[in-house]
């Protein structure tokens, strides 16, 4: 990793559609070195996949997120990775953080219904052994999202002409 | 009823842009590279210090010079930024904008009939501001051959008995010329052999992107000759903030003073309370803003030459500077024709000045998308005139 690489990255991040000409461009070097670079950071599993920030309800698309927040006992050798590992496999999980404070994990989980995320909740992450108490915080309204305000119109208004 | 205009007012040529106002006004869906400004917001932080001084009453007057904390950290920063030292109590003047500190320098140093070198193609301001103080501007051409650098040859044969003042901008708008330390060292000579002031804005000076800015004022002989205008505006997307500073030997920072207490009494106070935490915590924002810059300089250049405007590759401010002369077109012909049919906005390079004629003005401080999307219009655009 290098002053390149990171800025391979951000841009990436920020538009995971960006063309490799475009970051040679702005990098003032050739589009090989661009894709070697980004074959590189996805070899060495630093990128690990470039993804979309996407406003559902501006969509119209009924959604409901959950944040699930986790007491667990960790496990002997494991410590908290094997039931980390456990949660993360569902699909309907979007994140897994290992926190400091009164609750050791925080699930962000995702779901067509309240019914539905409920059943998986109950069913599938408070009945797995090690998992001691669940509370589960409904998410009303998303203002940032992986660095994105979703409150704000993508450019402002501005004079068309000054100096 | 008699004409009340004073005959300055009357004389005062019109901006070279007026006339795209109606035009502007009447149209949709239009990008504009028109504007010479950030498109960024002002760092959060900085504006919630404003916030906060506003708050906590602090809605007074400002002293004349401005805060005292914010001249001791600009004098601080241009020191270990630039190696010119002012010292805060003597040689500095908060001022509202560079504008406005343009116009107190201008006026603390020139007479009527006082003859004020401005390079051309320049800030339209320039030559306006000069002749509002009763004096008179005399051209400096610079051309994309030199890099529209000032040259020994050419400033010597611009100068006259009657030449008192240089006005430089460097890196320059319109063209994001700059100017190097072996440039102006070799200037500096003819400067000091005939006398001269300079007026050096440089509020540009942080957006430079090959190498590091050279402050006028740190040429050997040239401090005790310079009054260095800089300003907040563009390095930390504070254009709306108004928060600029003259810093100049004593006797000059004085008789600028007298004016500014005059006309302005001070610069607004909350934005000063934002310039002290621009100055404490606003590095990583602004360089954030100006790596964003260049990432946009490099590809907006590379499209103008790709769709057939030749264009140098500007090293500091943000304008392109594309020549438009192989349409066949004026430039102002190029941006009204632009602007109807495309819906793109630039500025005709002849409004700043005779030698910006047969280019067009591109700031690139616009989103990259909207910049991707001028790129292809303005393409489209030259290829409809060639078929």
């Amino acid at each position: 990793m290098d002053e390149k690489d990171t800025v391979i990255l951000r841009e990436l991040q920020k538009n995971g559609r960006i063309a490799a000409g475009d970051i040679a461009v702005m990098l003032e070097v050739d589009e090989n070195e661009v894709e070697n670079r980004i074959a590189a950071l996805q070899a060495g599993g630093i990128l690990r996949r470039c993804t979309a920030v996407i406003d559902y309800g501006a969509a119209g698309v009924d959604e409901v997120a959950v944040i699930l927040s986790l007491k667990i006992t960790p496990e002997r050798g494991l410590g908290y990775d094997g039931i980390a590992a456990q949660i993360a496999r569902f699909p309907q999980v979007e994140s897994i953080l290992l926190l400091t404070g009164t609750y050791d994990l925080q699930v962000i989980i995702r779901g067509q219904s309240m019914a539905e995320v409920s059943r998986f909740v109950a069913e599938q992450i408070a009945s797995i052994e090690g998992v001691r108490e669940t509370m589960t915080q409904i998410v009303m309204r998303t203002y940032k999202e992986q660095g994105v305000e979703m409150l704000r119109p993508g450019s402002r208004d501005r004079q068309l002409i000054t100096f | 009823m008699r004409n009340f205009v004073s005959r300055m007012a009357g004389e005062l040529p019109p901006s070279g842009i007026r006339k795209f106002f109606d035009l502007l006004l009447t149209m949709d869906n239009v990008i504009s590279l028109g504007v010479g400004e950030p498109d960024f917001d002002t760092p959060w932080n900085i504006s919630q210090a404003a916030i906060s001084s506003i708050e906590k009453g602090m809605t007074m007057y400002t002293s004349n010079r401005g805060l005292a904390e914010l001249r001791e950290l600009l004098s601080a920063d241009l020191d270990q930024r630039y190696h010119t030292k002012y010292c805060p109590e003597t040689e500095m003047v908060i001022t509202t904008g560079v504008s406005e500190g343009l116009d107190i320098a201008i006026r603390a140093v020139v007479d009527p009939g006082d003859e004020v070198l401005v390079v051309d193609p320049c800030f339209v301001s320039y030559q306006a501001e000069v002749l509002m103080a009763g004096g008179r501007p005399k051209t400096l051409p610079c051309s994309a051959q030199d890099g529209f650098k000032v040259t020994p040859d050419v400033l010597m044969e611009s100068i006259t008995p009657k030449s008192k003042v240089l006005l430089l901008n460097f890196p320059t708008n319109p063209t994001g010329g700059v100017m190097g330390k072996d440039d102006l060292q070799a200037i500096a000579d003819i400067i000091i052999d005939h006398d001269l002031l300079v007026i050096s804005d440089e509020v540009y000076a942080e957006l430079t992107y090959d190498g590091h800015h050279v402050s006028t004022a740190a040429i050997d002989g040239l401090w005790e000759r310079t009054i260095t205008l800089n300003g907040f505006s563009k390095a930390y997307a504070m254009t709306g903030w108004r928060l600029g500073y003259l810093c100049a030997p004593k006797e000059i920072t004085n008789a600028a003073l007298k004016i500014h207490q005059y006309v302005m009494m001070s610069a607004p106070t909350a934005s000063q309370f934002a310039g002290i935490e621009a100055l404490k915590n606003g590095e990583d924002a602004k360089n954030e803003m100006i790596a964003e810059y260049r990432i946009r300089r490099n590809l907006f250049v590379k499209g103008l030459n790709d769709v057939g405007l030749p264009c140098h590759l500007p090293k500091g401010a943000f304008y392109a500077f594309p020549s438009v002369e192989g349409t066949g077109l004026s430039d102002e012909e190029f941006a009204e024709r632009l602007l109807r049919e495309q819906h793109v906005a630039v500025v005709p390079g002849s409004a700043f000045g005779k030698n910006g004629r047969g280019h067009v003005r591109t700031c690139y401080a616009v989103d990259r998308a909207k910049l991707s999307e001028a790129v292809r219009r303005i393409g489209v655009f030259v290829e409809s005139l060639h078929s």
